[in-house]
This record gives structure tokens, sequence and C-alpha cells, in this order.
């Protein structure tokens, strides 16, 4: 019994610590690139966007709505949000729109 | 005694002159985590013209990118200010804030805060009004009004919202969530001194591919000018 209790656990603890990865706008190296490794402080909604606020910085940064992923990546930014999570964007620097938000790599 | 009493009462007096307060807005919890008024600087127009010209021309700070950096721009400035015997104070702004900059490389600037430093100045009626010096988004100091309606572009995607607006000192760079109690430069000077200088290296960047892109577009128009025109016939 005791075994499985580890086990759940485990599984648990792998599923949250699982890093998570979104593609967002197409990227353009053209137009300059800009990364940030910051916490979220908030972000807010559009119709076709989520604009997010990082920590310590006034940029409100753009990620596209995409059909199904718009919901996962609203569950991410409100989980790490809510952690205090340092997560990782690539972003556009002309545009500050985002081509890849994810957990920071390790 | 009475000429020592005359005399701290005319420094007073002058001193009187020269700085105006302005609350210190910031706040943690509901305690007042720094002095509850910042004292600014009072200018003639000339003067205050002068600075903001002095900050437009010093290449240190990087007033091309206005989309991001406003926290060190507006500590650089301060400083800069501060060698000069000017005392400003610094504006913040909070919400979801959208401004139409005159960049042509950066026409639109989204903001969830933005800040700018600021002094009293001296107006042709006698009066003086706090102004604020944020060449990123002006080309002259201006009133609080223009300065937070210049945030409220609402021809954008992002629907604009003012949420509150507020003054801390010259030290102060991030608003209060963030922002432990700041009563001297610290690292500040430093760090937004190697933030301007990261913007500039990426300006570089940004301008070099910008000039290469130019360059390819006009060897793609040059080729296609001097191309032979195909006809059905053949080439002529």
């Amino acid at each position: 019994m005791s075994r499985l209790i580890y086990v759940i656990a485990g599984i648990l603890f792998s599923l949250q610590t699982m890093a998570a990865e979104f593609r967002g706008y197409n990227s353009d190296p053209a137009q300059g690139v800009i990364k940030r490794s910051e916490e979220i402080d908030t972000f807010t909604e559009t119709k076709d966007d989520f604009f997010i606020l990082f920590k310590k910085h006034p940029v409100l940064y753009s990620f596209p709505k995409k059909g199904e992923q718009a919901d996962q990546v609203r569950n991410f930014l409100k989980d790490r949000q809510k952690n205090k999570k340092v997560v990782h964007a690539e972003i556009n620097l002309k545009t500050s729109k985002i081509y890849l938000l994810g957990d920071k790599k390790p | 005694m009475k000429l020592l009493s005359f005399l701290i009462f005319a420094v007073v007096f002058a001193a009187s002159g020269l700085f105006q307060a302005v609350t210190n807005g910031f706040k943690y919890g509901n305690q007042q985590r720094a002095v509850p008024e910042v004292q600014v600087s009072v200018i003639e127009m000339q003067q205050a013209n002068d600075l903001f010209r002095s900050f437009v021309n010093n290449k240190e700070i990087v007033f091309s990118f206005p989309v991001d950096g406003c926290y060190a721009r507006a500590t650089l400035m301060a400083k800069m200010a501060e060698d000069q015997k000017i005392q400003m104070g610094k504006i913040f702004a909070e919400g979801l804030l959208v401004a139409r900059t005159s960049s042509d490389a950066f026409p639109i600037a989204r903001w969830g805060w933005h800040v700018a430093p600021i002094a009293h100045v001296k107006q042709s009626d006698g009066t003086t009004r706090l102004m604020i010096f944020d060449p990123s988004l002006f080309d002259r100091p201006v009133t609080e009004e223009e300065w937070t309606q210049k945030m409220q572009y609402d021809q954008d995607i992002l629907k604009p919202r003012l949420d509150k607006v507020y003054y801390g000192s010259r030290f102060q760079t991030n608003p209060s969530s963030h922002e432990t109690i700041q009563t001297r430069w610290g690292s500040n000077l430093r760090k937004s001194s190697e933030l301007m200088n990261f913007f500039k290296g990426l300006m570089d960047q940004y301008e070099t591919k910008i000039k290469e892109i130019e360059m390819e577009r006009a060897n793609w128009d040059l080729f296609h000018r001097n191309r032979p025109q195909l006809t059905p016939g053949g080439v002529q």
C-alpha cells in the first residue's frame, strides 16, 4: 500500500514538474529577438491575444489564442502566476509578440 | 540670536521657493514605507526646456526604443538632473496603457505601467505646474493630463485603461508592488546603464538587419528592373 502511495506521489510530482512549452507567433529573427526569464505579474485577454506583464518590466507582451491551445495557455499562465514560477519567453523586439512561451529550462 | 533666527528664516524661506512637495504614493500594505512627501524642485520654464533638451541629447539614454526601459531612462534622467542641482521626482501610471509613439520602427507601445521624471515648472502666469519629462513620447515637458492621455490611444487591439497615477522619489524605479524602500541610488544607476547598453546593442543589431533587408530588397528591385522581359515569342 505504501509503495502505491509512493508511485502515485511520484507520478503526480513528475506531472507537475513537466515543462510546458507553447508556440506563439511565427518567429522573425530579422526583427530582433529578446529573451525574458521572469515571473508573471499579471495577464489579460482580448479576443485574439493574451497580454502578459512580467515582474519588474512594464511591457505587455502578446501571445496568440490558438484554438484548443488557448485553454492550456490560460491554465499555464494562471498556475505559474499563482505559484510565482519563473517562465521563459522569446519575443519579437519590434512588435512585443511572443514566439515561444514555457517553463524556464533548467 | 535675532540674527541667527533671521538667517534660519531666510534660508527656509528661500528653500521653500526651490522645492514643492508631492505625495509619495509608495505603500506597503497599509503602511507607508517611505516618507509621506517627496520634495521636487521648482524650476523656470527655460530651465525645464534646457533640461529636456539635455536628456534628448544624451547618447547614453536610448529613447529610440520606447517599447521598454522607461524605468531605466527615468532613473538616468533624474540623476542627470541631480547633477545639475535639480531634484526630480517620478510619476507612475498603471493600467492597460497604449501609446502611439512618433517612432516609425516602434509605433505602438503597450505597458502595464509607465514611469517618467517630474519637476515643478514656473508658468508665464506666475503659477507652478507639475510637468513630466518623457522624451520617448514627447518633444517637450508636458502636463500630467497630456501624459496620461497619450497612454490611452484607443485605435489599438488592446482597449486602454488607466487604473492609477501616483508619485515617488527619484530613487524609486518600479511600482510599489515590486519595490522595497529606496532612499538612495543604490545599484539602480548601474543597472539602468547596463539596460541602456543592452538596448543600444539590440538597436544596432536591429538597424543592421533593417539595412540588410533594405539592401536585399533594393537588389531584388534592380534584378527585376534589369531582367529580360519574357514574351511568348522569346526574350526581347
